[in-house]
């Protein structure tokens, strides 16, 4: 039995402007110790799903369909009682800026001490202790008396080591990482990398890693799913992924991944926007940004195939799906683009991608 | 230490702010026609011309306004605030007979406008924008609106009057302290601490309701806290430091409004001993309220200055 | 008063300029004719003025104002002020030059002059209450003759008389239009029986609880019926609870000029004399009393005694001594030195025989104060002292002379001048112990601990600024001791009480007439008084309640500007006098309760002040009535004479 299972997981929002389908019909597995990639662009949808997760998601949001089997147990099914025993204590989430996850006002020490408390049962001294233990592994020197900081007096290293701190406090089965590396410049971001895949190691937690860099994904995750606009494009272990891209956004997203020792100013982006979400073009909802879009995408939308053999991928146990219609064998022309790898000093691999400049920019 | 350091800068700069009020004041009082003598004149066909200069002598109401304000300031700093022309009191033992009960009254009014307010600014920031919300929003509009003459006379017509719940004259035979004050302090504490109620509670909700936004409280949600603990320890905090200064902001207002509630309860408080002594141009007596007032409302501010460092750990003050 | 002219026209400059900012227009120009004087239809424009903060007076001009339009001669507009401003406003000199019509009220006394007198003599010009300069020399001497002189002394018709022929005067010549006349009304719950209403608020209590003189005395019976006041119904004991207006803040008689610290004063302190509701004197404190002596003199005869002292700029006299008498040919405001009689070289006057009259009173034995002080002539005389130089100086010392000490219980007071007003003025001395004869002002003062203390029937108990006053019955009080049968003037029932019969009075301060009648209605007090008309109707609608009301002094008027043309006309303002509409005024702004002022008379001042009062209103009434086609008539006489267009 997988650690977590998604099936069909629709979320939508019921905003001013109009209905906004955020995760659409979306499913994945995780098995224990397993870390799994969820990479896309903002918007997509990642968030979201991880929010879905804990139970978070907040009126004007709504999970509308789906189950969430954690355990073998839906959490969608929980009373509040349950769910909140989950949260923090089973699923716990890193978020992506340490700064507003902490609140201002209570020192580092307490906002730790208080979800261990809660859900070990300990007391004041013990909680304590333990924060201080928890403090000490995730890397803060002088952990007893940075106990009483306020996060003011963290710097954002420190104050993303005491978030993940926090998500490790009861030995959770799963870390959902909401881009937990964002707000970092690149050395710590590689120190706080490591120290997130060697804990998960220790106490065998299986991490769901949210991201928009590919980058990362390649170093940490095992799996990965693309997601754009509320929908999975491709999933597929990371090494196959990355040598053998089947969709053109998972594609384009490669093409962005800075390279060491690129001069260029600004990442090569996918030109064009994330669609509306209220209201999504009509056929595959990528086409508008798809080099190699045809007419037939504008009108039908692709399905989670099996790119090799051209069958249904949608549930949870495809290790390899991507939608696209190339592999309904609807596209015409076809996908035209190369992988080259480079020898380096890591495994990943690089993109490129024609780049229709001009038209849609 | 630097609070100390703070709160005494901070008494020290009353002293030029208590100077400019007296200065504005006195000259504000002395720009308007008419003086306790010139009232006693106004209806008394005896009193000659001579009569009124005789006996603005013997007050020491005549001379230039600057010389009168030298007087007045050199007594003041040897703690004498002069008499009540018109009574021969002094003016330091009316004030020391009426602050208590403007005090009691005020921070009635105050504690009641925090107590209704920040529990249903809570409750409709929680439940924004459903029906509670909606509710507890027009019902605080109202009470902005409403002015307090009106609310205290319709308070002492159906709590006194219908129901005979309260009596329309508070117990004055009992002490200022004696427990059953308490309950004749209800009424007019009502009506003095609705306008403050009912600001407090608008700017608790939308405070609350951007706190709540944030995502310290996803985070928190997220550790699996109960949701009461996620709202009274995690976010309440954060709301009230706009609440503060909301607070020390409505003493002022508060001060204000005890002027027209002590006249309609019959509380024999500075409020309306000021009315009195603006109709009747007792200079000594509304420039010891003023000051008194003011120091009042300087405190006030002071004290949320201190609770912004207790409530918040960023504020530091140098 | 003449000022200082340089002094007089800086001042003036500076009240102008607040004027201007403190004065708010609320009505300008009403009804449908735009603009100023010069419009076809409306010949006239008239500028009232009246003080904001009293709602049925702000009202009551509006009504003139609105009767005035209707006329079809008149445009209005009318300017209120604050009351600080507009005593001001109204009171300088110069205000009579402006040409406007100015209203304000007024109490006034038994003395019929308080009616006629303060308004329009030329020695009130720029104090109270002349405001439009009125100056008639002929008028002046009426008024003055009508009070002081020997003619007058000795002989109240002719001093009657005199008063006649000064409201027929005023009738032709109308410089004012008295409106209305106040009434006085108390109210209580059924509770209280026997009370009657005094025409002066500051008697209120010491008159309707105990007032043989007009054999009035008040009880508390909470289950007799309402209708049972006869004196056998009678209970003696009790409380009673009033509602007050004000703080009487006061105790110290001399020091007081508010009739709300007077009210309970007079609870505590006596005169020698007692006065019924229609200003006739019976001897109270004193046990009889006489006229000895009136002297054709007048105040230059006391020049061979008069000191110099130096006075300021400001008219302010250099002396620490009460002056009695100034010279009247000095001016302290314009003369350096000024001539003037202290109580020294008034003793000295007295003793050559050189005053204006004598009157002499018999102190009963045996009257003691509560501090165990027996009465004398000594009390007298010390409690005269203590009003020198008091607030009180100038309505005491414009008639006292001197006091003096005959025997242990004789006292001799002496007035200036003959004068008609001098029986009631001079001893209108509140009388005090020797223990705080020599206090300093304001220094008798329960706070200062000097309870008050006197020879009346209560005792100050309790009293907490600005909440409440309690007194109780004084036991030893001397007219329960000394019996009302040895009071030769009364000739009421044997069985009725010789003091007041409430033990205990409890007085709650509420100054909000509205909280006060709240108060009453929920029987937390048994009585109060000074409500608001509209209030009064709700009382006396119901059976529950009592209301005993009384025509007071307190009246209301306009007054012409005479300076300024057109209204040095007689027949404008005899006209416009006719468009006054007194019934209307007093029906629908102030409920019903006054009276409209028929003529300048009011009932309580009609014992001194005419001859038949019947025949007097039948005179001059036909002169007030509202009659816009008498008043057309004579505007239309003016309009053609003053070339108005």
């Amino acid at each position: 039995m997988a650690l977590l299972e998604v099936n069909d997981l629709t979320v939508k929002f019921y905003t001013q402007e109009g209905v906004v389908t955020a995760v659409d019909d979306l499913s994945y597995r995780i098995e224990r110790g397993e870390k799994f990639g969820v990479v896309g662009e903002s918007g997509a949808g990642k968030s979201v799903t991880a929010l879905s997760l804990m139970r978070l998601i907040e009126s004007p949001g709504r999970i509308e369909s789906g189950e969430i089997l954690f355990k073998g147990e839906d959490l969608l099914e929980m009373s509040e009682e349950e769910i909140r025993d989950v949260r923090g204590n089973e699923i716990a989430m890193i978020f992506q800026d340490a700064q507003t996850a902490l609140n201002p006002v209570y020192t580092v020490g307490e906002q730790i001490a208080e979800a261990v408390r809660h859900h070990l049962d300990y007391d004041d001294e013990e909680a304590r202790e333990r924060t201080i233990q928890l403090l000490d592994t995730v890397g803060i020197p002088e952990a007893e008396s940075r106990y009483s900081d306020y996060p003011h007096e963290f710097s954002g290293g420190m104050q993303q080591r005491a978030v993940i701190a926090m998500a490790l406090s009861c030995d959770p089965d799963l870390l959902l990482c909401d881009e937990p590396t964002t707000a970092l410049d690149v050395t710590i971001e590689a120190q706080i990398l490591e120290e997130l895949e060697s804990l998960a190691d220790e106490f065998d937690t299986a991490i769901q890693l949210i991201t928009h860099d590919l980058g990362v994904v390649a170093e940490v995750c095992d799996r990965v799913m693309v997601m754009y606009a509320g929908s999975p494009v491709e999933k597929a272990p990371v090494e196959e992924l990355y040598y053998d891209p089947k969709h053109p956004y998972t594609v384009g997203l490669m093409s962005s991944i800075p390279r060491v020792g690129d001069r260029r100013e600004r990442l090569q982006t996918i030109p064009g926007t994330m669609p509306d979400l209220v209201e999504l073009p009509p056929g595959c909802s990528f086409h508008p940004r798809c080099p190699y879009a045809e007419d037939v995408c504008t009108k039908r939308e692709p399905p989670l195939l099996n790119p090799e053999t051209g069958r249904d991928a949608s549930g949870t146990d495809a290790e390899r799906a991507a939608a696209c219609l190339e592999y309904t064998g609807e596209l015409q022309e076809g996908l035209d683009y190369e992988v080259e790898i480079r020898e380096g000093h890591d495994t990943r691999a690089d993109a490129t991608a024609p780049n229709p400049e001009g038209d849609r920019r | 230490m630097s609070l100390r350091r703070f709160i005494l800068k901070r008494l020290l700069s009353i002293v030029p702010i208590l100077f400019g009020v007296s200065v504005i004041t006195f000259a504000l009082v002395h720009l308007t026609p008419g003086d306790p003598i010139s009232q006693m004149a106004a209806t008394n066909p005896h009193m000659t011309a001579a009569d009124e200069a005789q006996m603005r002598a013997r007050y020491g109401l005549d001379g230039p306004i600057w010389e009168q304000y030298l007087t007045w300031m050199g007594n003041v700093l040897t703690g004498d605030f002069g008499e009540v022309v018109s009574s021969g009191q002094d003016v330091s033992s009316v004030i020391i007979a009426r602050l208590p009960e403007t005090i009691a009254l005020g921070l009635f009014g105050w504690l009641f406008g925090l107590l209704i307010a920040i529990p249903t600014g809570i409750y409709a920031a929680i439940k924004k924008d459903q029906l509670a919300d909606t509710v507890s929003r027009f019902v605080a509009l109202s009470g902005i609106s409403i002015p307090n003459f009106w609310l205290g006379l319709m308070l002492i017509l159906i709590g006194a009057l219908w129901l005979e719940i309260w009596t329309v004259l508070p117990p004055s035979r009992l002490p200022l302290y004696h427990p059953q004050m308490l309950f004749y302090l209800i009424l007019p504490g009502i009506t003095i601490g609705t306008a403050a109620a009912a600001s407090i509670m608008r700017v608790m909700r939308t405070s609350m309701a951007e706190e709540l936004n944030k995502e310290y409280v996803t985070a928190a949600r997220a550790k699996g806290l109960p949701e009461r603990q996620v709202v009274l320890k995690h976010v309440l905090r954060n709301s009230l430091i706009s609440v503060v200064t909301l607070a020390a902001t409505l003493t002022a207002s508060i001060v204000a409004g005890s002027v027209v509630v002590e006249v309609v309860f019959n509380w024999p408080g500075l409020g309306r001993e000021f009315i009195d002594a603006i109709n009747q141009r007792e200079i000594n007596l509304i420039m010891a309220i003023t000051l008194f007032t003011g120091v009042f409302i300087v405190l006030a501010n002071l004290l949320a200055d201190i609770l912004y460092a207790v409530l918040d750990p960023r504020i530091r003050y140098e | 008063m003449v000022q200082d002219h340089k002094q007089s026209s800086i001042d003036i400059d500076r009240r102008r300029l607040l004027q201007g900012a403190g004065g708010v227009s609320i009505a300008a120009v009403a009804g449908c004719l735009g603009g100023d004087d010069g419009d076809d239809d409306a010949p006239i424009h008239v500028q009232l003025e009246v003080n904001s903060d009293n709602d049925d007076r702000v009202q009551m001009v509006d009504l003139i104002a609105t009767s005035l339009e209707e006329s079809g001669y008149f445009t209005t507009e009318i300017d209120t002020y604050e009351f600080n401003d507009y005593s001001q406003r109204v009171m300088d000199p110069e205000y009579a030059e402006n040409g406007y019509v100015p209203c304000i009220g007024l109490s006034g006394t038994f003395n019929p002059e308080s009616f006629c007198q303060a308004l329009h003599h030329s020695d009130n010009i720029g104090q109270c209450c002349n405001l439009n300069g009125i100056s008639d020399d002929e008028l002046d001497q009426m008024m003055d003759d009508a009070r002081y002189g020997v003619d007058v002394a000795d002989d109240d018709e002719e001093r009657r008389e005199r008063y006649d022929e000064i409201w027929e005067y005023l009738a032709d010549e109308r410089y004012s239009s008295i409106t209305h006349f106040d009434l006085q009304a108390g109210v209580m719950n059924t509770n209280v029986h026997g009370f009657r209403q005094n025409p002066f608020t500051e008697s209120t209590f010491s008159y309707g609880l105990h007032a043989p003189q007009d054999e009035v005395v008040t009880w508390i019976d909470e289950d007799a019926h309402p209708d049972e006041t006869d004196i056998s119904d009678l209970e003696e004991g009790g409380t009673l609870r009033a509602g007050l207006t004000e703080d009487p803040e006061l105790f110290d008689p001399p020091y007081t000029t508010g009739a709300p610290s007077t009210l309970v004063q007079v609870l505590i302190f006596e005169q020698l004399v007692a006065s019924d509701t229609e200003g006739n004197l019976y001897p109270w404190l004193a046990e009889d009393y006489e006229l000895v002596e009136t002297q054709d003199i007048d105040r230059t005869d006391y020049e061979e005694y008069m000191i110099e002292v130096d006075a300021d700029e400001e008219g302010v006299l250099d002396t620490d001594e009460q002056v009695v008498v100034t010279h009247p040919d000095d001016n302290p405001a314009e003369d350096d030195t000024v001539r003037v009689l202290t109580p020294e070289e008034a003793g000295e006057a007295v003793e050559d025989g050189v005053f204006g009259m004598q009157f002499q009173y018999e102190l009963h034995e045996g009257i003691e104060f509560t501090n165990g002080e027996e009465l004398t002539a000594e009390h007298v005389v010390a409690t005269a002292r203590r009003y020198e130089n008091s607030d009180l100086e100038a309505q005491t010392y414009d008639s006292l002379l001197y006091a003096e000490e005959v025997d242990e219980y004789t006292v001799n007071l002496y007035a200036q001048i003959p004068d008609a007003e001098a029986e009631r003025e001079l001893p209108g001395l509140y009388i005090h112990s020797l223990e705080q004869a020599e206090l300093e002002g304001g220094e008798l003062d329960p706070s200062a601990d000097n309870d008050p203390i006197g020879t009346g029937p209560y005792e100050l108990s309790d009293y907490s600024e600005g909440q409440y006053v309690e007194f109780t019955k004084n036991d030893g009080y001397w007219l329960e001791e000394i019996g009302l049968e040895n009071k030769e003037w009364f000739d009421g029932p044997e069985e009725f009480p010789d003091g007041p019969v409430i033990d205990e009075l409890e007085m709650e301060i509420v100054p909000d007439d509205s909280s006060r009648a709240g108060a009453l209605q929920s029987d937390e007090i048994d009585m109060t008084y000074g409500l608001a008309t509209d209030v009064l109707d709700d009382f006396e609608e119901d059976d529950d309640y009592v209301i005993d009301s009384v025509e007071a002094g307190g009246y209301e008027y306009i007054q012409y500007p005479m300076n300024v043309e057109p209204w040095d006309d007689d027949r404008l303002r005899r006209a416009v006098n006719h468009l006054v509409p007194r019934q209307e005024i007093v029906d629908n702004v102030l409920n019903g309760w006054a009276r409209p002022a028929w003529t300048d008379l009011p009932e309580l001042a009609e014992e001194n002040g005419t001859t038949d009062a019947e025949a007097l209103e039948e005179t001059i009434r036909p002169t007030n009535e509202y009659d816009p086609e008498a008043a057309a008539e004579l505007i239309e006489e003016v309009i053609e004479d003053h070339d108005l267009e």
